[in-house]
């Protein structure tokens, strides 16, 4: 769906409107993807979606609807975009008045981002067999038995509503990402890489980093569970601060006292000194490697914004209506997330260690506390001992309880960056994040699992 | 492959402009075109699933509402073997054009696997199957007016609000109707239609001055019926319960970590059967299929049989038939009959959650019937059925149980959760922990975590409480795959004693 056919179609269903103020949000996005386990392809599939969402206020009765659209056929698309307004407005017409109202956005002026590979986003099924080929050659040759995951997309997506905003964004993304096990399943690795051009991803590289980790990780010995000093790789840094960090920078939680970011008597840390001067964390949706769309679900503009520069926290998240509360601008919201890094690879990081855990992937992350944002989860796919400045030996892995905010406070070198995607939640946000030496990481149990 | 001609063959004879999903006979006509189509472009086996997924919300906070939605998706996907290996297409593209190209994109999806293939998927015998069936629902939520679900939910939040000290509610209720219809080349067509129901609040309190909050969540389970099961449940009474609750927590003191005897309700236990059980039974992980994302299992096929998963207390059984479970079914997506099983009996590991796919992978495993998608646009696979500890013959009593403990805590609702990718290590939390001394409820505690090892946790079990005492809990959003799906899932148990496990603080000294 081109921007010209996005905006006719929106126009057309705002036009059959009955109430002054209704807003629409369409997705339509061709999406292929193979799955392999065993050194084998398993489920694969191709998906043409259309998507729309559609909120109706009469007066400060809100409500919305939400349906598959055919979106392929304009004409059709129309029609069921309009039954969904008149839908939205028959809920909103018996909806109680919500007390959060604020009139709709008017037009905005949005980053200009290059987001679109015709190539990625239209590959086709032999394509992807044959790069999952590459991947799984490697990996027999490696003698490892690898699972995995390749998917790519298109997505087109508007937002338009009644007061002439009007917002589209068009994104292709292909990822790879593979677990390679050595065949007595006493070893494993894992590497993803993601990228809106499919010509950039390496295949067979990303099978070969897997068996690396999987033969290196093989029969990995236990140890004490404590704090220790720890080394985490980019990846791992993506599963912690990735999982954790976009849903607690919003600021009515911290102005609630619901935060990590809460300070007594009703305030909050905004302009305080929370990590290390060497952390800046921030989103910018034209960024060249991961570039991601540049408004929010209401057509509200992201620009590149810091959130924390030189370890203060800078920014939290006001929605529309918080902001309006607190007298002051809505946003900033964040579409994808940098860190800056140092440069320094991660064989020096390891050199200059004396004694500590290298850990490579983090997995099921849950929220335990959110006043400390204190996180349990577990380490996965390779965890390491380091000592002299040399990987000795590989560990069992462990659980942990810890606070990525208190990480951060605990940095003693930050390494090289590489664009990651967290392993739970990969499709949401990509990220540029550096490997991380902190002085302690608070490990309280061993896994058996490997 | 088909040409041009045989779909204008087809249309021919089945006119067909664009279908009405919702008219079964059309239905009807775009399976057997689907069939026909996928057969003359080689396929060894197709199937067809059309599906509408109504789902409606009205979310509220303290004493507003913030939103009121309604969505509905509805489409159609195409599923082709063709040489051993699968193909998927799925459009909601109704024309005929979309459903020969969706055709197509199938058998090119599965041509360019079986290029690269080596095992090739082999399906296990199945029966053709005509059925039309129905969830049990008395109450169609969605005839439910607007107005009285506000109405109730600001009922629960004033409830909520009314104990002095609580600052947040938050509540919702959400109906889904799913209207599901299957066609296979094998010549089954089956239409079912599924209801589900749930209510939930939540509610906090701060402690402003100390930098301080806790929750307390609603105990209401999910559950595979109608607006009955809203009107059962005592939502305001348990809201004002949870208020004050709340502020208990903020007050209570934290535990001190050590081993204690565990008395777990079946508002808690579920998850940790859904976790410690449920995914650990399911072949596709045991075999490899999952150790990308959701992982793999220590369940593996060496321990069929005659591994001891948990003490002799230990029954679980696995049932897509169990009125109201989340899960059940009268048929799966790839048309067969749903089953009831066990996976761990006098605590040895037996069986497993299988597919018609996977019959046959591990000698003497047989297909139970657990293939699912969670829309029409995603492809089936094997999904988690109802998993639940059967009390058996148990006479025993909660109160009972409790007499038995000298130093223990008893868990109520389901709090934060996390297990390893092979489901060993595992911690959960809960929504309210009670201190048991020589046998007595005493004081609440916070901060409550228990960590263990799966296999231990289960052997260290020695009571079950009696059927009499059985609740079922669950899900709507159980995820595993690539894409991530999502699968409603329900877990049914009594209150069960754990005797001497590990328990950590998760307080601010943690």
């Amino acid at each position: 769906m081109t921007q010209e056919q996005a905006r006719e179609i929106t126009a057309q269903a705002l036009k059959a409107a009955s109430v002054p103020e209704v807003q629409i949000s369409i997705d339509h996005r061709r999406h292929g993807f193979i799955r392999f386990a065993r050194n084998n392809p398993s489920t694969s599939g191709l998906t043409l979606t259309g998507t729309a969402n559609v909120t109706a206020w009469k007066g400060k009765r809100r409500a919305s609807a939400v349906g598959a659209v055919d979106l392929a056929n304009p004409k059709n698309a129309i029609t069921e975009l309009r039954a969904l307004v008149k839908q939205a407005e028959q809920l909103a017409a018996i909806a109680p008045e919500d007390r959060e109202y604020l009139p709709l956005l008017g037009p905005q002026k949005y980053p200009k981002v290059n987001a679109y590979d015709a190539a990625t986003a239209e590959m086709t099924a032999g394509a992807r067999a044959e790069r999952v080929a590459d991947a799984i050659r490697e990996a027999n040759q490696r003698k490892v038995v690898v699972a995995g995951f390749f998917e790519q997309s298109g997505t087109d997506s508007t937002v338009a509503n009644s007061a002439g905003l009007f917002a589209y964004h068009r994104g292709s993304v292909a990822t790879m990402s593979v677990t390679a096990r050595t065949p007595d399943d006493r070893g494993s690795g894992y590497n993803a890489v993601s990228s809106s051009r499919v010509s950039s991803i390496d295949f067979k590289e990303i099978a070969a980093v897997a068996a690396q980790k999987a033969v290196a990780s093989h029969d990995g010995k236990e140890i004490k569970p404590q704090e220790y000093p720890a080394i985490l790789e980019p990846q791992a840094v993506a599963d912690l601060i990735g999982n954790t960090l976009p849903g607690v920078l919003d600021a009515r939680l911290a102005d609630e006292g619901r935060s990590v970011f809460s300070a007594p008597e009703g305030k909050t840390r905004l302009g305080e000194t929370i990590f290390d001067p060497r952390v800046n964390l921030y989103a910018d949706p034209a960024h060249q490697v991961i570039p991601s769309i540049p408004f929010d679900d209401n057509g509200y503009p992201i620009h590149k914004v810091d959130f924390v520069r030189e370890g203060v926290l800078k920014n939290l998240s006001y929605s529309r209506f918080w902001a309006q509360r607190n007298k002051r601008g809505p946003g900033p919201f964040l579409s994808n997330l940098i860190m800056d890094g140092a440069g320094t690879p991660l064989s020096k990081l390891i050199a200059n260690m004396e004694r500590g855990v290298l850990v490579t992937r983090l997995w099921y992350i849950r929220m335990v506390d959110p006043q400390q944002a204190l996180f349990t989860g577990l380490t996965r796919d390779g965890l390491f001992w380091i000592e002299d400045g040399k990987i000795q030996h590989p560990l069992k892995n462990f659980r942990f309880n810890e606070s990525p905010y208190r990480l951060l406070t605990q940095i003693q070198e930050l390494g090289q960056t590489l664009p990651v995607v967290a392993g739970e939640r990969y499709r949401d946000y990509r990220m540029v994040l550096p490997a991380m030496k902190v002085k302690s990481f608070r490990f309280t149990s061993t896994s058996d699992a490997i | 492959m088909f040409t041009r001609r045989d779909v204008l063959a087809l249309a021919a004879a089945v006119p067909l402009a664009r279908l009405n999903a919702a008219e079964k006979a059309d239905r009807d006509r775009l399976a057997d075109m689907a069939m026909e189509l996928a057969k003359k472009a080689g396929a060894d086996y197709a199937d067809l699933r059309v599906s509408r997924y109504d789902n409606q919300g009205v979310f509220t906070r303290e004493r507003q509402v913030q939103n009121v939605s309604s969505s509905s998706s509805y489409g159609y996907g195409v599923r082709v073997l063709k040489k051993g290996a699968w193909g998927f297409a799925a459009t909601n593209d109704f024309r005929e054009e979309a459903l020969t190209q969706a055709v197509k994109d199938a058998i090119a999806i599965a041509e360019a696997n079986a290029a690269i293939q080596t095992k090739p998927v082999q399906l296990a015998p199945l029966d053709k199957h005509s059925a039309v069936w129905k969830s049990a629902y008395k109450i169609d939520p969605f005839t439910i007016p607007i107005e009285r679900k506000v109405d109730l939910l600001m009922k629960v939040n004033e409830a909520a609000l009314a104990t002095k000290g609580i600052s947040f509610v938050s509540s919702y209720l959400r109906a889904v109707r799913e209207d599901r219809y299957f066609a296979s080349t094998l010549g089954s067509r089956i239409q079912q239609d599924i209801v589900r129901s749930h209510a939930q609040f939540n509610v906090t309190a701060v402690d402003r001055a100390k930098g301080d909050s806790q929750s307390r969540r609603s105990l209401m389970a999910p559950t595979q019926q109608g607006w009955e099961a809203i009107e059962a449940y005592p939502l305001v009474q348990e809201a004002a319960q949870a208020g004050e609750e709340a502020m208990m927590k903020l007050k209570a003191p934290s535990v001190a970590p050590g081993a204690y005897d565990l008395l777990l309700h079946p508002s808690h236990l579920w998850l940790t059967i859904h976790e410690n059980c449920g995914h650990a039974t399911e072949l596709d992980r045991a075999l490899g299929y999952e150790a990308n994302y959701a992982g793999t299992s220590f369940l593996t096929p060496d321990k069929l049989g005659k591994f001891q998963y948990g003490s002799k207390w230990v029954n679980m059984k696995a049932d897509r038939t169990q009125p109201h479970g989340l899960a059940t079914v009268a048929y799966d997506d790839d048309g067969a009959p749903a089953q009831e099983w066990y996976l761990v009996r006098d605590g040895v590991f037996i069986d497993y959650q299988t597919t018609r796919e996977q019959e046959g992978l591990v000698p003497g495993v047989k297909a139970h019937a657990c293939t699912h998608a969670d829309s029409w646009s995603s492809v089936v696979f094997q999904r988690m059925p109802n998993v639940s500890l059967d009390p058996m013959d148990s006479k025993l009593t909660e109160a009972e149980l409790m007499d038995g403990i000298d130093n223990g805590i008893l868990i109520i609702g389901d709090g934060s959760f996390s297990i390893d990718q092979q489901r060993y290590n595992f911690q959960f939390g809960g929504q309210t922990f009670w201190e048991i001394k020589k046998g007595k409820k005493t004081q609440m505690l916070r901060d409550v975590a228990y960590q263990s090892r799966t296999p231990e946790f289960w052997n260290s079990c020695d009571g079950v409480a009696g059927r009499a005492e059985y609740k079922l809990s669950g899900a709507f959003n159980d995820g595993k795959g690539e894409p991530p799906q999502s699968n409603a899932v329900s877990h049914g148990c009594t209150p069960t004693r754990f005797r001497g496990v590990n328990v950590i603080s998760t307080g601010r000294t943690a």
